[in-house]
């Protein structure tokens, strides 16, 4: 038995050989909708599963680049699959050269089994990146350009950092962004009159994704939400986001 | 604010963590975007208070950001206080703290948080 059957809900699949995924773990415990998405963790490094032995997570153990240690774990039908990049004692704690072969691998094999879950990959390098993708990546995000932009924009602007982790879910009052869908009622609502109305209630709206993927960020006052977007407000959670969104009536 | 440290592993894990409960919703994309620095893309910026702005609460400084009192397209998504130490200071979406964060009247030492091409230039005047 899987542990998807197992379980039977929603699961995101955590893959990697490092320290990265315990934080992984937590970052998604802490990320919304704790209660209704389960973790599995699948990882063949023995380190790790004692680390993570606290985390409230399934656990798989084998390697991740195997189609059937990630049939295992249940990643058709998953929620997500998320790969953690490999750090400098990755593989039992031996020093390696971090790369993203293993990650790719990890790719390669979860689409295999599943032509449309999301996979979300955390790369070494850049550089990796069309590769992850045309490999079946949804989304790639390269850590050494994220440190890059996050220090300048820090070198520029003192405090902006600590923005970022509020918005990311930190502290006492850390707050999120949440893709929330305004079932027509909003289409072509101006953009000005709807961040006014959002402010009110509780919220901000820092523009909208639609159907395709394009996101609007930002956009002129004067801007209409187009009909089948989806919201992007900062709100304390996600049900949060969906009640202010709920509660805006534009005449 | 001073001794910021960055913990860009945290930011990733957490960005990833979003992204992954709940996929296809952009919200990575949105905070790849922010973090970018290409001429299309928005940023954060903490901007200096402009004395048209001194006193004024939030929502209504939104108003007149809305109503032209910009250079550019900026979305508030709150304030750095300066009379409360290091990060705790920080307010973003007000309205979402209650609503003494809401009808608080930002005072001349605070600071705006932005959302904005390029570092704007707040208020008719353009003192800031």
């Amino acid at each position: 038995m899987s542990a998807s059957e197992v379980a039977g809900d929603e699961r995101v699949i955590v893959c990697g050989r490092s320290s990265g995924l315990a934080k992984a773990v937590v970052a998604l415990r802490g990320a919304g909708r704790a209660d209704s998405v389960s973790v599995t963790l699948v990882t063949e490094d023995d380190l790790e599963v004692d680390r993570c032995a606290l985390i409230d997570a399934d656990r798989v153990c084998g390697n991740p680049t195997s189609t059937e240690v990630l049939e295992h774990a249940g990643v058709r039908g998953a929620l997500a699959v998320l790969v953690v990049r490999e750090d400098a004692f990755g593989g039992g704690g031996a020093r390696i050269e971090p790369s993203d072969e293993f990650a790719l691998r990890v790719t390669l094999a979860a689409r295999s089994l599943d032509p449309e879950v999301p996979i979300l990959v955390e790369a070494v390098e850049t550089r990796s990146r069309h590769l992850l993708e045309s490999a079946g990546a949804t989304t790639v995000v390269s850590a050494e350009t994220v440190s890059a932009r996050a220090l300048a924009q820090s070198i520029l602007d003192p405090g902006v950092s600590h923005v970022y982790e509020h918005l990311l879910g930190s502290g006492v009052r850390g707050m999120g962004i949440y893709a929330v869908s305004h079932g027509g009622r909003l289409t072509k609502a101006e953009f000005g009159t709807l961040e006014l109305a959002v402010t009110s209630k509780g919220g901000c709206v820092v523009g909208w994704r639609e159907a395709d993927g394009t996101l609007s960020v930002n956009p002129n006052v004067g801007a209409r939400v187009p009909d089948n977007a989806a919201l992007l407000l900062v709100a304390a959670d996600e049900r949060a986001a969906i009640d202010i969104l709920g509660t805006i009536v534009l005449s | 604010m001073r001794g910021e440290v960055i913990c860009a592993e945290q930011f990733i894990s957490r960005m990833l963590a979003q992204g992954a409960v709940f996929p296809g919703s952009g919200v990575v994309e949105l905070y790849s975007h922010l973090l970018g620095q290409s001429s299309d893309s928005n940023e954060i910026y903490l901007v200096d208070m402009v004395s048209e702005f001194k006193g004024m609460r939030f929502a209504a400084i939104q108003e007149r950001v809305l109503d032209g009192a910009s250079d550019e397209p900026v979305i508030l998504l709150g304030y750095l206080r300066a009379d409360v130490p290091g990060e705790d200071g920080l307010v973003i979406s007000p309205g979402a703290h209650g609503p003494s964060e809401l009808e608080y009247a930002l005072k001349e030492a605070d600071r705006l948080v932005v959302i904005s091409q390029t570092r704007p230039r707040l208020g008719r005047g353009n003192d800031s």
